[in-house]
């Protein structure tokens, strides 16, 4: 396990809780950056996965699971 | 055309939705796993900061995930992120009041993941290049103006009062200069 994975950070249930932000403002926001779609910066963010930047695999679990819960209870209603 | 406004929802964006709108554990899986790398990489790219880069992470697919209904194909799955990071990212941004971009070459060694070999680097390098290269070939007013505008983050106004020009008249450099970019970059492929 590298220094990374065992360093003090915020769970993930511990995080933002953001479903509360993501209301027609936010959802305006992200039309308007689509609608202005930057050629250059999409090329960036397709290529990302290759950057030589390793996510916490700790965090990249954590997450997966918060998210499942989510889902869960998403689309069980 | 523009991406953004590619009427037909591919099949494949449709059949993963529905997948996951249907609770198919397979399907949420495989479209995490397809975005996840993305999505924190471009994030810690902008901010610079690992802990910034899980929030905004798990902001980018909170979001996904509990609105994913809202997703009605008029653009391509991948570009409905990428917007829902990008609004994220420039939320984060404007409440930290700045921009710091690492380059590839501030990234730490010690980051680098065990398995990358050296073609996905070098492709990396590639992608980043030609963007590079790209820009550098607009012309001089226009490459000015992008770049006080994506590397400044400057608004239009402002960038009209430094080049003294009219802020319709910046618009429409940008304009061109994203058009030309367009045409140019590998985002081509993605009919851009």
């Amino acid at each position: 396990m590298s220094d990374r994975d065992t360093r003090t950070v915020r769970p993930v249930d511990a995080r933002s809780g953001s479903q509360a932000r993501h209301g027609a403002r936010f959802w305006d926001a992200v039309e308007r950056e689509i609608e202005a779609l930057d050629a250059g910066d999409l090329a960036l963010f397709l290529a990302a996965d290759h950057l030589p930047i390793e996510p916490r695999a700790s965090f990249r679990r954590g997450l997966r699971g918060h998210l499942q819960a989510l889902c869960r209870a998403r689309w069980s209603n | 055309m523009s991406i953004a406004r590619m009427p037909p929802v591919k099949d494949a964006d449709r059949s993963i939705v529905e997948a996951i709108r249907g609770g198919d554990p397979a399907a949420f899986r495989q479209l995490y796993e397809l975005h996840f790398r993305r999505i924190h990489n471009f994030s810690m790219r902008r901010l610079g900061d690992p802990t910034e880069a899980e929030d905004v992470c798990q902001e980018v697919f909170e979001a996904v995930y509990s609105c994913l209904d809202r997703f009605e194909g008029k653009s391509d799955l991948v570009v409905w992120i990428y917007g829902i990071t990008r609004n994220i990212l420039n939320n984060r941004l404007r409440r930290r009041g700045g921009v710091r971009l690492m380059s590839l070459d501030d990234v730490p060694p010690e980051a680098a993941p065990l398995d990358l070999g050296p073609e996905p680097l070098a492709q990396a390098r590639q992608v980043l290049g030609r963007v590079r290269e790209a820009i550098e070939r607009l012309p001089c007013e226009q490459r000015k103006i992008l770049e006080l505008r994506h590397g400044k983050r400057l608004n239009i106004r402002k960038i009209a009062q430094l080049t003294g020009r009219s802020e319709d008249a910046v618009k429409s450099s940008l304009y061109r200069a994203r058009r030309t970019l367009a045409a140019q970059l590998p985002g081509k492929q993605l009919a851009l």
